[in-house]
């Protein structure tokens, strides 16, 4: 543990290094601006930002994306709770308390919950993240293929049972992905599989145009498709933020420690991100909560569970992340491909040969947390102005950042038609509802499971049961079906309350 | 005709997984012993993909309307929303879509011959005027503001090589880098 806090001091000294400091600040702001833009998603500006970390050292690169990952899981929820315009999916629950709160006449104390819930769970999360990946990483280097084909399934089917929405739908998604990445020529064999003669399909579809695309220009299409017509922002009322007094956060001191682990489990669970988080911790707040017969009609538990969440979920996903290289999300799947451009491959050996840059990101995200909090105390009205920007201007700039962003990776047009091709098949996957997610989670982990997958059949003599023999793949084996059994009884119970409420509403 | 509307996409992709299942089978490679080859993991992906696609098929044709839970419904359905009504849903606008899209796909293919300043000066005015904003003296400063904007800061700053076009649009392009000091 004295091992782990002096590194840890070491990585706050380089933090605060000029670059690396200015890197943080940059992206808590554009973080918090991107995530107030409704046009904007959290995973999208990350995405737009990576081409400017080309050209920087990779500590600066992913203080950067971090920063820009934990101050976007607050900038939406002042939208939310003002304007009634959620500005990211997870911040859908704070409409129904804060913005009742603040409708009730109390913006400012709604406001001063969400931050002082965001503070809370940044930090929290940042303290768990520094906990639990030193041994994360110490038993992950015991792994070999069975493990590591067996955790990537899980990730998998995760995502797809988390994601809500149609489970069929969700699984054509990750084997879109899956095959996606299987185009190219075979690492084994040398053989051209899907190239259909094509020299540009021959190097293979990079993971990096199949999320700008679908994520960038997919969304802009999206929008453009209904005429850019965001919500119009009304109530230009004072704006300030009034942080709630020690005494009245106590109060609430098993909300924020239900949703923290809520936040933090889903975040290290992949695929169940900061949406996924922030909707169960105001559902378990709704069942488990001491005022949960009020919740919905503006009170602070509504506001403090969901924002604990969310914020609490970015530390989670960040541990599977650095000890085993897989992103459970669509921004940590960004930030991943920030370490690999740098030619940093995230694992446990990462810890050896990277205990610098691993302590910068801890630091960084502690001190990103403290930064966010008091950028969304002090800057709050400036944050706002950027709502009434013409959707149109900002839209044909973030087509051009995706498109600028995908040609700087190797200076080849042939990258901008992939972005087009999977811009389309964003828009297509938006319109049919298909979710992007497992698809973008397929094309990055798709050649790990195969890869994993193939080692161990060769290494095993093609004895499949390997994977239910071995302790740790056994484990993940056993998860997995969970996960896909998860679904069956979602849908069980949502059909059994449908069947029960007519019932109920009988005399 | 909504049955038909809802089964076209699990229908297309179904046929692709056909014809790519097809392609996989005819991998050309030299089998190495018992060595799983390169078509057994595209080929296992394809008929699970195709499986999905079926068990989605079969679902649709039995229950058409049958709506899929939102997002943790289950978890939020106790939640007791604001008394004011939800947001219209969002109406359609294909021709504007058909055109941005057909922009989109104008500007890259134009890339190489107007070069970057050029070709995105046109682009963010058309796409700009085809998201229905109408100010006509902010689209045109929007326009080479942005394309000046976005050259000064990837040829400049991050030395990126964006495409200058060809002659005489490309004398622009040179104009301009060498105005901004850019070798």
């Amino acid at each position: 543990m004295w091992d782990v806090l002096q590194q840890l001091a070491g990585g706050f000294v380089h933090v605060l290094a000029p670059t690396n400091f200015l890197a943080l600040v940059v992206g808590l702001i554009v973080g918090m601006l991107v995530a107030v833009l409704p046009g904007l998603t959290l995973v999208m500006g990350v995405v737009l930002a990576l081409p400017f970390t080309y050209g920087m050292a990779i500590t600066p690169s992913i203080i950067l994306l971090t920063a820009m990952y934990v101050s976007g899981t607050y900038g939406g929820a002042i939208t939310s709770i003002l304007f009634r315009i959620p500005g990211e999916p997870m911040d859908v629950p704070l409409l129904w308390d804060g913005y009742s709160m603040a409708r009730a006449g109390d913006p400012a104390q709604a406001l001063g919950w969400t931050l002082f819930a965001a503070l809370t769970g940044g930090l929290i999360t940042a303290t768990v993240m520094v906990t639990l990946a030193v041994p994360f990483a110490k038993i992950a280097l015991s792994f070999d293929s069975p493990e590591y084909f067996s955790i990537v399934l899980f990730g998998f089917t995760s995502v797809v049972a988390l994601g809500g929405g149609s489970l069929a739908n969700a699984f054509i998604s990750l084997f879109f992905g899956m095959l996606v990445a299987t185009v190219g020529v075979d690492e084994i064999y040398g053989v051209d599989r899907f190239t259909f003669g094509s020299d540009i399909l021959r190097d293979g579809i990079g993971y990096l145009p199949v999320m700008v695309g679908a994520y960038g220009l997919g969304e802009v299409l999206v929008r453009l498709g209904q005429g850019f017509a965001s919500p119009p922002v009304s109530g230009k009322g004072r704006i300030a933020t009034r942080i709630p007094s020690i005494a009245q956060a106590w109060q609430l001191r098993g909300t924020f420690a239900r949703s923290s682990l809520v936040g933090v489990i889903c975040g290290i669970v992949p695929g169940a991100g900061a949406t996924i988080a922030s909707f169960v911790a105001y559902g378990v707040e709704g069942q488990y909560g001491k005022r949960r017969q009020q919740l919905g009609s503006g009170i602070p538990e509504g506001i403090v569970a969901p924002q604990v969440a969310s914020t609490a979920s970015v530390g989670g996903h960040m541990v599977p992340l650095l000890t085993l290289g897989i992103p459970g999300s669509g921004a940590t799947a960004v930030i991943l491909g920030a370490f690999l451009l740098h030619g940093v491959q995230p694992g446990p050996q990462i810890f050896q040969t990277q205990a610098l840059l691993v302590y910068a990101i801890f630091a960084s995200m502690f001190l990103g947390v403290i930064g966010m909090g008091l950028l969304g105390y002090f800057a709050i009205r400036p944050l706002i102005r950027v709502l009434y920007l013409p959707e149109a201007i900002v839209s044909v700039f973030v087509v051009l950042f995706c498109l600028i962003g995908a040609y700087s990776e190797h200076n080849n047009i042939s990258d901008l038609w992939m972005i087009v091709v999977f811009g389309i098949v964003g828009y297509l996957f938006e319109r049919w509802r298909f979710p992007i997610a497992p698809m973008v989670l397929g094309c990055i982990l798709g050649p790990v499971a195969e890869t994993s997958f193939l080692t161990t059949m060769i290494s095993y003599r093609n004895d499949w049961t390997v994977f239910f023999t071995r302790p740790v793949s056994a484990s993940a084996m056993a998860l997995t079906a969970l996960a896909l059994l998860y679904p069956l009884y979602r849908r069980f119970r949502v059909r059994r309350r449908a069947a029960l409420e007519p019932s109920k509403a009988a005399p | 005709m909504p049955r038909l509307r809802a089964l076209l996409p699990y229908v297309l992709v179904l046929a692709a997984a056909a014809v790519l299942s097809y392609n996989a089978l005819h991998f050309g490679y030299t089998p190495r012993g018992d060595r799983p080859g390169p078509d057994v993991w595209p080929r296992a992906i394809l008929a699970l993909l195709a499986l999905a696609c079926v068990v989605r098929i079969l679902t649709v044709l039995r229950r058409p309307t049958d709506a899929e839970p939102a997002m943790l419904q289950d978890v939020i359905a106790d939640a007791h929303t604001v008394d004011e009504p939800p947001p219209a849903p969002p109406r359609h606008h294909p021709a504007l879509l058909a055109t941005g899209i057909a922009m989109t796909i104008a500007y890259v293919a134009l890339l190489g011959t107007l070069g970057f300043f050029l070709d995105t000066v046109l682009y963010i005015a058309a796409l700009t005027r085809t998201g229905r904003y109408t100010r006509w003296p902010v689209i045109v400063a929007v326009a080479f503001g942005g394309a000046l904007m976005f050259m000064f800061i990837f040829m400049k700053i991050v030395y990126l090589s964006l495409p200058i076009g060809s002659p005489p649009f490309a004398s622009v392009s040179l104009l301009l880098m060498q105005l901004m000091g850019i070798r």
